[in-house]
């Protein structure tokens, strides 16, 4: 029987009583009970939250607050952090900034964790704060220092008389508002500790994905119990439930394993657990992966710019993040002697032609063996350049396969550093000597045999190291025009004419004159494509660092005449945009996500957005590139706080953004509260329209940006014209993973849902039969 | 500290060579054309650099007879080198230009000062002709001074050049012109149209894997240096006159331009009244080159003193240890021995202890030598060292100690000075290439703290490696019979080097037993000293 074990209600909280370190108790209408307790910034506070142990058990711990700051105050650089700990050991760590909270005038936020302990705890509560390091080229606002008392000091117990509470409008300093605190047991008996498919990723077709279920038994003595797992897709597609008996140890764990394989489904899975006790579910966890080909479809891609040197002791902590994080991509960023010529390394150690990072063979394999492991598809970068000593050694055998300058090759060589090359590199005691080089030559790229060069060090690379797939940093595009003699003589040369009259009908019968610059760069991709799926199977990931010009694009439209971006996106490829790192403006960060996610998704292909790099309020990155049907390269900020679980939500529910099923449709039919952005998001499949709410941030710079947390919505109505009764589900990230159907009602000339609680993005599914 | 040091050892007048200079400037790739090898084999000092460390301010060509050019291109080297480069040939000098995607049409040399030197002519080409199975190097008929050769060598990517009138062809690859070589008013100046690029088929030999190739590239450089003598510039500085020093002496007049003049023209004269200057005029290490040759006994306890710690300047006080111990007083070798325990003093009191010429410290500078090396050894290694340890102290250490040494007379001396010539090259290569690191963001003061460590490191390095380089003295005759033995031996070219300067600033030895020495340079030396 679950009961309440102790809350702490406003007056509970004085009961502990108030600090000496800068609080005091304040009138405030919004609080619970019409009294909060403020804390004044540059303070810490320590508060025991229980006079006796609690008994080991799984444990819901919730806590509701309100920053209450100047309004020049720099809240973008504030990050409190509540803490519940016993002596040493942190039982939840909370960090909070002003992106997790209502921006509503005088709200409380609440926020919720679970903790569990084995042994029996008396939890107290931590207020710290730290202050985000200034932003490049940003001049600092008034950040108070902190003081923390140590847990070796008295922690003041004083109870504050009622009649002591202040008006919120005397309180000049920045503060935080605590309002109430719970702590409630959820169980002290059996409980799910973890659910663990063994990839976060799998083709479909067949590939294995067995779930592993650990159950924690809280009592001394054995019990006996019954595990039900449930594969779950689309929105309520539930698989045939599994089910396993499992006896756990006194005050231990037991784990049982169920088998699962990818059919031709393909997105989010849920693998559900449930633990039933005498018949009945007691607790339920689940967790996620998906399923597609290739890669991009359900892509989240992670951050390979790993340590300069010595990264192969963070390896298995990158990895493990990555996996706790849902990243199922992750490219090796410049790791090879030479970006496009030398993906083949002989030795165990080698610094990479392009910046100089170290790498180590048995690094290499840790990394890529690790990420398999979990799922996490590994692709290689790669740049056309001829970079470093090995990458200047190959100009020099090959020197009409490289680029050069009117006159000579540019500056950008350095004639020591490669006499040195070889003794800085094979000598530890110099490494920290030579970082940070790349010396570098252009590759022709009009040079079919430039392209195979690459290709077949990308093939012999995938087989030696067991790449996935491969990023074009640079778009392999022909440079120009060619004459045709010539293209049709290099391929002879290369033994290469049947297959390009095959891959290449439409420009392979032209014999004289030139070969536009088109057809080179449509020649260069179909090649690299063929060799690429004929050797390493159309699972094989490819991806181009491409943008589409603000005038190749009307509305969102690729014109016909671009041939060569539609020619990356067929057969799978993704697309890359890099230069919207460099957004200032919100607007003008969803904007091109839009309309170039919308190209790519036109022609076939995916898309992948870089975060706005000056951004305080990342969150938004991710979900102005999920709602425009585009993936994340590189690191959001996962891996720090975010008010929602972003990558879990995308990773289960991803197919109602990302699927190129869903095609743009005009929003006549819904009216929608006019602060909402919704309309250019807007997009239908058979019979589900999607619609994506978004509340976007009242600041619309990326940044400098002082912190103006989002105002969140309840009772949010969404009205749709029609005769059909639709099932409507409401999908949101925030603050985790939810999927619930909405009571769609009837009134006016269509049907209504209320949303509950919208905080910055909500998905909605509409189904109407057809 | 850097600037008291080079004053000591590195501004020192070198004798007149008796052989060819080269001053080379190399660019990407030149390494194939084997141009080390090639000067020392046929005998031609040379100060090397690459096109990265190409000074903003180009020092005088005085002492060259010969530049080489090899792939460089005119971005590298620019105006007003080029018409600096015209004038030195149109006087007398040599000029060889080597292929490349940095040279001729290549290089940017069209209406330059260089396209009016060379004995070529060159059209515009985008690409270098390749030639994938070679061309066959051989002897032109025409040729004057391209010795014979043996074997057969090719080309692949061979630049055009087209002989102006008067030119001579001496080597054709293929039946293009690959050396060709003319008259610049009084100098002589080389083309070498072929190229480093490429790779051999099965069966051919690259020309810079040909045995013969160094003889060919030398013979070129030493027939572009011709006869021209290579001078050390002379300076604009009067001496210092009797008169003058007689009224400085008595502290009625400094001379304008006192300490350059003494340092460009020293005597006993010059040093006996400087070092009998008032205390303040200026700092016994602004001034140390001119007292040096000349310090007396007589010196000593004056010296002692100006060692001890109520002389409140640092550099002062350092260079009066190195002339209490060139003054040769009895009274200050125990002092300077005393001087090795402290680290502040170390260096120079191992100079000092070196220009006394007591041998019965020998132990002592050995002790001092030992403990460096093994203080910056790396754990389990023999030949590696700490780079942060040895280039900021131990190297400078070790180097005052084998000069030391090899001034005693220590028999063990020249080896120890030779291996760390070639260490302390390295370390100084390592740290001067890794300050050349661009950084991204010039603001980050990490990246500015990590170039400032290069610079102070390479500044010590450069320190230790100008002392093992410059003496002002000949060779110690205690040394003269392990020189020879190790000269004729010697292979290593930054062994021959140093070798070479030895014998160069030692012309009364008899270096004839040299004159069949494995490295050219020092043969050559050796048979010209015998010409004498």
């Amino acid at each position: 029987m679950i009961q309440p074990l102790f809350v702490l209600a406003l007056a509970s909280l004085i009961e502990l009583g108030l600090t000496d370190h800068g609080t005091t108790l304040v009138a405030d209408p919004a609080a619970s009970k019409g009294e909060a307790v403020a804390v004044q910034l540059g303070e810490s506070n320590l508060w025991n939250l229980a006079e006796s142990p609690l008994p080991p058990g799984l444990y819901r711990f919730s806590i509701a607050l309100r920053m209450m700051l100047p309004k020049d105050y720099d809240s973008s650089r504030l990050v409190v952090k509540l803490k519940l700990t016993h002596r040493d050991r942190v039982l939840v760590d909370l960090p909070v900034d002003w992106t997790h909270v209502d921006g509503r005038p005088g709200a409380y936020t609440v926020l919720t964790r679970e903790f569990s302990t084995t042994e029996p705890v008396k939890p107290v509560l931590t207020f710290e704060q730290t202050i985000k390091p200034v932003g490049k080229g940003q001049k600092p606002r008034p950040v108070q220092p902190g003081k923390k008392p140590t847990l070796d000091e008295e922690l003041p117990v004083e109870k504050l008389p009622a009649h002591s509470a202040v008006t919120l409008a005397s309180i000049t300093d920045p503060v935080v508002l605590l309002d109430k605190v719970e702590l409630q047991p959820v169980t002290d008996s059996l409980v799910i500790e973890r659910v663990f498919p063994e990839k976060v990723h799998v083709y479909p077709g067949g590939e294995a994905n067995p779930v592993t279920v650990t159950i924690r038994n809280f009592n001394p003595q054995p019990a006996t119990a019954t595990v039900r797992l449930t594969m779950q897709t689309g929105l309520n597609e539930d698989s045939a439930p599994q089910e396993q008996s499992i006896t756990v140890p006194g005050a231990g764990t037991a784990t049982c394993r169920f088998d699962w394989k990818s059919g031709a489904r393909e997105y989010g899975v849920g693998a559900k657990a449930e633990l039933l006790l005498a018949g009945k579910p007691v607790h339920t966890l689940t967790d996620y992966f998906s399923v597609s080909t290739p890669i991009w479809k359900t892509s989240l891609q992670g951050s390979g710019f790993l340590t300069w040197a010595g990264r192969e002791k963070d390896l298995p902590e990158h990895v493990e993040s990555n996996r706790k994080n849902y990243i199922n991509v992750e490219e090796a960023f410049s790791w090879q002697p030479s970006s496009w010529t030398d993906l083949n390394p002989t030795n165990e150690l080698w610094f990479s032609g392009q910046c100089d990072f170290h790498n180590s063979r048995s690094g290499l394999d840790l990394w890529i063996g690790l990420s398999h492991n979990n799922g996490i598809k590994m692709i290689t970068y790669n740049w056309p350049t001829c970079s470093g000593a090995v990458g200047f050694e190959w100009v020099r055998r090959n020197p009409w396969l490289s680029s050069r300058n009117a006159i000579g090759m540019g500056k950008n060589y350095d004639v020591e550093d490669f006499r040195l090359w070889d003794i800085t590199s094979s000598r530890p005691e110099f490494w920290r000597l030579r970082q940070a080089t790349w010396h570098y030559v252009w590759v022709n790229l009009g040079m079919l045999r430039a392209i195979e060069t690459v290709v077949a060090e990308i093939i012999q690379s995938a087989k030696t190291f067991g790449w996935d797939g491969t990023r074009f940093d640079y778009p392999p595009d022909g440079w120009g025009a060619w004459d045709a003699a010539d293209e049709r003589e290099q391929f002879a040369e290369m033994g290469v004419t049947n297959l390009m009259a095959q891959l290449l009908p439409e420009y392979y019968g032209i014999k004289t004159g030139q070969w536009s610059g088109v057809a080179t760069s449509i020649r260069n991709i179909r090649y690299i494509q063929h060799r690429f799926f004929t050797e390493r199977g159309t699972n094989f990931a490819i991806s181009y660092n491409f943008g589409l010009p603000e005038k190749d694009l009307v509305n969102g439209v690729v014109p016909s005449n671009n041939l060569m971006f539609a020619e990356c996106c067929k057969h799978g490829g993704q697309i890359m945009d890099e230069a919207i790192r460099n957004s200032r403006s919100w607007k003008g960060y969803r904007e091109q996500a839009l309309k170039q996610a919308g190209a790519a998704r036109m022609c076939g292909g995916f898309h992948e957005c870089f975060p706005a790099e000056a951004a305080s309020f990342r969150a938004y990155s991710a979900i102005f590139t999920f709602a425009a049907g585009s993936h994340p390269y590189t690191d959001y900020g996962w891996g720090k706080s975010m008010p929602g679980a972003y990558t879990a939500f995308m990773t289960r529910y991803g197919e109602y953004t990302w699927d190129n099923g869903f095609q743009p449709i005009p929003p006549d039919d819904f009216t929608i509260d006019e602060k909402i952005l919704w309309k250019p998001y807007l997009r239908a499949r058979k019979n589900q329209t999607v619609l994506q709410l978004i509340s976007p941030p009242l600041d619309d710079n990326c940044a400098p940006n002082p912190g103006v947390s989002t105002p969140w919505i309840t009772g949010l109505t969404v009205h749709k014209r029609g005769t059909a009764p639709p099932t409507v589900w409401r999908l949101s990230a925030e603050p985790v993973v939810q999927c619930e159907k909405l009571e769609a009602r009837r009134e006016g000339d269509g049907y209504t849902v209320t949303i509950p609680e919208h905080r910055l993005w909500t998905v909605l599914v509409w189904e109407e039969a057809q | 500290m850097k600037k008291f040091l080079v004053h000591l050892f590195l501004a020192v007048p070198v004798l007149a060579a008796p052989l060819p200079k080269a001053r080379v400037y190399e660019g990407l790739w030149s390494d194939y054309f084997r141009i080390e090898p090639a000067l020392h084999t046929t005998g031609i000092m040379a100060t090397r650099l690459t096109v990265n460390e190409i000074p903003r301010e180009e020092p005088s060509w005085n002492p060259y007879s010969v530049i080489v050019l090899a792939n460089v291109d005119v971005l590298a080297f620019k105006e007003p080198r080029l018409t600096r480069l015209k004038e030195f040939v149109a006087n007398g000098g040599g000029l060889v230009v080597l292929g490349g995607e940095c040279a001729f049409t290549r290089g940017g040399y069209t209406n330059t000062p260089l396209a009016e030197l060379l004995p070529v002519d060159f059209p515009f080409m985008h690409m270098i002709p390749r030639y994938l199975d070679g061309l066959a190097l051989t002897r032109a008929p025409g040729a004057t001074w391209l010795p014979t050769v043996t074997g057969s060598a090719a080309a692949f990517y061979v630049q055009t050049l087209v002989p102006k009138p008067g030119a001579t062809v001496q080597m054709l690859a293929g039946d293009k012109p690959a050396i060709i070589s003319g008259n610049y008013g009084k100098g002589r100046v080389v083309a070498v149209a072929l190229t480093a690029m490429g790779e051999p088929p099965a069966g051919k030999t690259a020309f810079w894997d040909w045995p013969d190739w160094p003889r060919v590239l030398g013979a070129a450089i030493d027939w572009a240096a011709g006869n021209a003598q290579p001078s050390d510039a002379v300076s604009a500085l009067k001496p210092l006159t009797a008169e003058e020093l007689g009224d400085f002496g008595m502290g009625m007049k400094t001379p304008e331009n006192l300490v350059k003049r003494a340092l460009a023209y020293p005597s006993a004269d010059v040093a006996q009244t400087l070092f009998t200057a008032p205390d303040s005029k200026f700092s016994l290490a602004q001034v140390l080159p001119a007292l040096l040759p000349f310090a007396k006994p007589d010196w000593g306890p004056k010296l002692l003193d100006r060692t001890g710690a109520l002389n409140p300047n640092k550099e002062d006080r350092q260079a009066a240890w190195v002339l209490l111990g060139a003054s040769k007083w009895p009274g200050g070798v125990q002092p300077l021995v005393a001087a090795l325990g402290d680290a502040e003093t170390r260096v120079v009191a191992l100079d000092g202890l070196g220009l006394a010429g007591d041998a019965s410290v020998i132990p002592h500078v050995r002790k001092a030598y030992e403990a460096a090396l093994n203080a910056a050894r790396l754990p389990g290694e023999t030949d590696r060292f700490d780079p942060d340890s040895f280039g900021m102290t131990h190297a400078g250490v070790a180097s005052a100690a084998a000069v030391a040494l090899y001034r005693l007379g220590d028999a063990t001396a020249l080896e120890r000075i030779l291996y760390l010539h070639r260490h302390v090259k390295l370390y100084l290569r390592v740290y001067n290439n890794a300050g050349r690191r661009e950084l991204r963001n010039w603001a980050d003061p990490v990246g500015q703290a990590f170039l400032k460590n290069c610079y102070e490191h390479a500044d010590r390095l450069q320190v230790a490696f100008a002392k093992l380089r410059v003496r002002r003295e000949p060779i110690p005759a205690s040394q003269v019979p392990v020189f020879l033995k190790i000269a004729a031996a010697a292979t290593d070219y930054d062994d021959a080097d140093w070798l070479a300067l030895e014998m160069e600033r030692s012309p009364d030895v008899n270096w004839q037993p040299l004159a069949n020495a494995k490295d050219g340079t020092i043969a050559r030396l050796a048979r010209s000293a015998g010409t004498k």
